[in-house]
């Protein structure tokens, strides 16, 4: 009998029972998506990796790679496959594009459209820039012939999985950024060794990637090829060189028995010739170096995560706080039946269950409708909004968790509702059956100052007193609103502070305008090199820049040193060195190094403290850090000349020169990089753009953020006006009859919840920036230093948009109001 | 003509079942006469009350206050009529819990321009003592009294009273009466009540009987007697 009543309540306060489903259904899907955001999109990188067999390490030999390479390597016991192949970095008109040998095995491509190539004239081709049947015409750089062919016809368009994002990073020619690239047959190479190595990791389940598993067994790995490359590297060095030395052995013997100045002539050619060959170097990379948008990712995986701890525990408050409204609302409103029903001798236990039936129904269908919605259709929109080219997405359904939640939230509704239960209960069935005796008004602490009080007009007065009335209700309109700007701020906040960044890198830090990286060391610009830059850039700094491992007695963490070749004024027009106290310029001197601040913040160092930093062949140095200085991308120690040739114990060599441009970016790169003189050309503004490409998925996760925000601000400001209406109801008709207008019992009603609605906005933009400290410093990581600092924009957008949120919702609210039917209100004792 | 004058009036509800709440009634009320409405519950006292006071619209006929067409008002119109001409008083006094009485009384008072002076009002209904008290605060017939005040600062053409003394006891409601009784013939405001008291009725210049939703029949008292000296 008690379910049939039940029955009948939810047909008949189906609006209420409609909203109870609601609350339930935004806060699961808000909190299931943003759980299942990361996994579910971290699952779909994981199949795909595994679908295309993506490498895990790569290696290139400076001399070439051999079979004897290939075969040493897969000696070891961590490999599982090992792959020579090759590439090339060759120009589609003036544009630098990659050529790629098919691969059947590892790197698998993902054929988009059209067929596989048959002969050295076909290839596949980037399916984000080309089509089928497209002509493809290349130009080796330096006149090199390493591919038979260079045309092209696009038989098939692929995405490959070494391209996974849509920045495809730099390359060694053209203007230095690589636009596109394409895959042809491996005969078509006319190397004869390869030019590179794939290897893939024998790997059980707990490798997923970004895994501290994963990261293991590659260091491991790697360590392992360190000790083969030392071997194959020499081995590789002797092959090319063997019989030239062979010759020259011969040569010089000859020379010594009888002197000749051809023998002469032929051993220095000889020697050159030897010399020329080069240094033999393995480098190893890993997913982080050789797959495009790995790292960026694995960066905004955390972005979401951080937002899946924070945002979820706002919701669970509001979704706690409204229900629990509705169904006192609703308990304290059937009163009376409870009191019938208790005097007819019904146990109150069975009176509770009959409430409890009627809130679990609704959350268990509001649980489960969040739960598909989140999984289903917000964890993809939020994957569409990661820039990656990657399979779609087939989300799971997640069981354990659709549990755990669900369990969660019913024992929250139960707890809600039993206690509102026992309230009521606490009451004798007579008095439940009387109705309950009005809310007194109360004169509030303000009327006592009465020089203000007396001030105040009347319907101000009314206002304030409201709002010392319905104390619960003001509240939770603080916390929406609070809330929801809360959301909206950290969302802009957290731009500003990563946007921020590049900005002051590039402009502030950094001013100079490229940077050069020399093929030669040089104790000063040569004269064929000033040639060269000539006309293209103006006030060469010379300067050498090298990888060192910052030691301390609490961490170590990887730092450039940049070392100068004079402090002249150029090199303190292109780099600021602030200390981190006064903000004052650095002289730099010949006993101390300036550290920027995240090596000083990571490894606890002070000015005056000493730093120990290690070279790639081991070699330690000591030095004494004069002052913390401003940076923000990267980490480097600046070291006078003098200080270095001491410490090191060498001479000093500039690897690359930093300068301002003086001809248009892609003239520059063209000239030098044709000159042979030069390894690369990087420009500043690029390195912006690079910076702010990495953080666009940014944005999106910017947009869902106000979407939660406008959901929360939206459902609760709805949910608690129309409480107000329906709890006020006798109060509003007394207006009406009264003859009050529409507009004047709009303002009546509306006054008190946007003033707290202004409240709610402050007490938001109070709290965002504590939370975005939190936040931000969880975000950042050794190599970027974000800022601190919001934007007086952001405060002003957030607020904004918050207000409008809730004069929308007034205004939806509004149609309710004028509805309401006076006589009815009036007539009925409630 | 009659200051009020209802001809023919029709109100029916529609929604799953048609109701005819009240049909073919006619009658006319004197300016600053004392008029009951005397009726059983559910003959459409009420329905009659609320189309004079510009709360609910009629289905057909006429309805002319101070020369005006009511019944022909929009909505806006209405707002305007209730605000300046139309008192209320109710069952269930109705007052705004998180008022003073002297501020209920001013609630009502900001909105005419020709507004008593609330303070006045409340002494004369005999709570100059109790103003600054909450309506949880008063008795029943206290609030009662604020109502009554609160409908009369306005200064209005017609205080309509939907029966001011249903939840009150019979000495209470008495002064009640009184009280409507004083401010009709002091202040010459035209005063209807509804109620299903026929004892009220004595006191009243006319009274007009309702059956089926219809005019039954109306009597005159040229001598109405006081309520003072009514017999409860």
């Amino acid at each position: 009998m008690l379910f049939k009543n039940t029955l009948r309540k939810i047909k008949k306060s189906f609006g209420r029972y409609a909203s109870l489903i609601v609350i339930v259904f935004i806060g699961t899907a808000i909190f299931t998506s943003l759980q299942l955001c990361t996994p579910n999109i971290k699952e779909v990188q994981q199949d795909y990796y595994d679908d295309t067999n993506l490498m895990d390490l790569k290696i290139n030999g400076t001399l070439g790679l051999t079979d004897t390479d290939v075969n040493d390597l897969k000696q070891l016991d961590q490999v599982d496959q090992v792959v020579g192949s090759y590439s090339k970095e060759v120009l589609d008109g003036s544009h630098a594009m990659k050529v790629h040998a098919i691969e059947d095995d590892i790197n698998r491509l993902d054929l988009v459209d059209g067929k596989m190539p048959t002969n050295d004239e076909e290839c596949l081709a980037d399916a984000s820039y080309y089509q089928v049947g497209d002509i493809i015409t290349i130009t080796e750089p330096n006149h090199e012939n390493d591919l038979k062919t260079h045309r092209f016809k696009v038989t098939g368009t692929v995405y490959s999985p070494l391209y996974t994002g849509t920045n495809y990073g730099s390359s060694q020619i053209g203007d230095g950024t690589l636009y596109s690239y394409m895959f042809v047959l491996k005969d078509t190479f006319q190397y004869d060794v390869y030019t590179e190595i794939y290897i893939t990791l024998k790997q059980s389940s707990d490798d997923m990637i970004y895994s501290s598993n994963y990261k293991d067994n590659i260091e491991q790995l790697k360590k392992e090829i360190e000790k083969v490359s030392e071997k194959a590297e020499k081995r590789r060095y002797d092959e090319l060189t063997e019989d030239m030395v062979l010759q020259l052995e011969q040569l010089k013997q000859a020379n010594q028995m009888m002197p000749n100045p051809i023998y002469q002539q032929n051993i220095e050619a000889l020697e050159s010739a030897i010399d020329q060959v080069g240094e033999s170097k393995w480098h190893i990379f890993d997913r982080y170096d050789s797959v495009i948008s790995y790292k960026i990712l694995e960066m905004q995986y955390d972005e979401v995560q951080i937002l899946a701890n924070i945002v979820p525990f706002f919701f669970f408050i509001v979704v706690l706080l409204m229900t629990s409204n509705t169904m006192t609302r609703m308990i304290t409103e059937e009163r009376s039946e409870m009191g019938a029903m208790t005097s007819i001798g019904i146990s109150n236990r069975r009176i509770i269950n009959h409430y409890v039936i009627y809130i679990l129904s609704s959350t268990v269908v509001g649980t489960l409708l969040g739960f598909l919605f989140g999984n289903y259709v917000l964890t993809p929109l939020f994957y569409s909004c990661f820039p990656v080219h990657m399979p779609e997405m087939h989300s799971t359904f997640h069981f354990g968790l659709f549990i755990i939640l669900l369990i969660f939230v019913q024992a929250l509704m139960m707890t809600v509702t039993i206690y509102s239960c026992l309230k009521v209960f606490r009451q004798s069935p007579a008095n439940l059956l009387r109705p309950p005796a009005p809310k007194s008004g109360k004169k509030i602490i303000l009327e006592k100052i009465h020089i203000l009080w007396n001030h105040l007009s009347f319907s101000w007065k009314i206002t304030i007193r409201n709002i010392f009335r319905y104390k619960k209700r003001v509240f939770m309109t603080l916390v929406g609103t609070a809330g929801c700007t809360f959301l909206i701020l950290i969302g802009f906040g957290i731009q500003d502070s990563i946007e921020g960044v590049g900005k002051k890198q590039y402009t502030d830090v950094l001013r100079y305008e490229n940077m050069i990286v020399l093929k030669n060391n040089m104790s000063d610009i040569s004269t064929s090199l000033d040639t060269v830059l000539k006309d293209q850039v103006k006030d060469p700094v010379l300067l050498n820049q090298t990888h060192f491992k910052v030691h301390t007695t609490t961490d170590d963490m990887d730092a450039y040193v940049i070392v100068p070749k004079e402090d002249n004024s150029n090199f303190y027009k292109y780099f600021a060195i602030k200390s981190n106290q006064d903000g004052k310029t650095k002289k730099l001197n010949n006993n101390q190094v300036y550290v920027t601040t995240q090596i000083a913040r990571r490894c606890d160092i002070e000015a005056g403290d000493k730093i120990t930093l290690e070279d790639s062949d081991g070699n330690t140095y000591q030095v004494v850090v004069g002052d913390i200085i401003e940076n923000y991308v990267s980490n480097y120690i600046y070291m006078d000349r003098s200080l270095y040739e001491n410490t090191m114990k060498e001479e000093w060599t500039g690897n690359m020169i930093v300068s301002q441009n003086d001809n248009s970016k892609k003239q520059i790169a063209n000239h030098l990089l044709d000159s042979g003189e030069v390894l690369s050309v990087q420009f500043s503004d690029d390195l912006l753009e690079d910076v702010n490409g990495g953080i666009s998925g940014l944005e999106n996760v910017i947009v869902v953020l106000i979407l939660i925000a406008s959901l929360l601000a939206f459902s609760v400001l709805y949910n608690l006006t129309s409480i107000n209406i329906s709890e006020r109801i006798r109060e509003i008709s007394t207006l009406k009859v009264l003859g009050y207008t529409d507009l004047e019992t709009r303002r009546y009603i509306y006054r008190e919840t946007l003033i707290m609605v202004v409240f709610g906005i402050a007490l938001g933009l109070f709290l965002t920036p504590f939370a975005h400290h939190y936040i931000v410093n969880l975000l950042q990581n050794d190599e970027t230093l974000l800022l601190e600092q919001i934007e007086l924009s952001s405060y002003i957008y957030a607020s904004l948009i918050t207000f409008i949120f809730a004069v929308i919702m007034q205004y939806v609210t509004h149609f309710k109001l004028r509805k309401v039917d006076m006589i009815e209100a009036l007539k009925s004792v409630d | 003509m009659a200051f009020i004058e209802f001809k023919n009036v029709r109100k029916e509800y529609v929604g799953e079942v048609r109701v005819l709440a009240v049909d073919k009634c006619s009658f006319e009320i004197e300016k600053g006469e004392l008029v009951v409405v005397l009726g059983q519950s559910g003959a459409g006292k009420t329905t009659i009350l609320n189309m004079l006071g510009g709360m609910d619209f009629s289905t057909s006929g006429h309805i002319v206050v101070d020369g005006k067409r009511i019944d022909q008002m929009k909505k806006k119109e209405l707002v305007s009529y209730r605000r300046h001409d139309i008192g209320f008083v109710f069952q269930f006094y109705n007052l705004i819990p998180n008022l003073t009485a002297l501020e209920n009384v001013e609630l009502a008072c900001e909105l005419c321009s020709n507004a008593l002076d609330p303070k006045v009002v409340l002494k004369q209904v005999g709570l100059e003592k109790r103003m600054n008290n909450f309506p949880a605060q008063l008795s029943g017939g206290e609030q009662q009294r604020v109502a009554i005040a609160r409908a009369i600062a306005k200064n209005p053409k017609i205080l309509l009273c939907d029966e001011p003394t249903g939840a009150l006891d019979s000495k209470t409601g008495q002064k009640v009466i009184e009280l409507l009784e004083d401010t009709c013939r002091n202040m010459g405001i035209t005063t209807v009540v509804i109620t299903h008291n026929a004892m009220i009725a004595e006191i009243a210049d006319k009274v007009i009987h309702i059956k089926n939703g219809t005019v039954d029949h109306i009597d005159l008292h040229s001598k109405p007697k006081k309520a003072k000296d009514m017999v409860w």
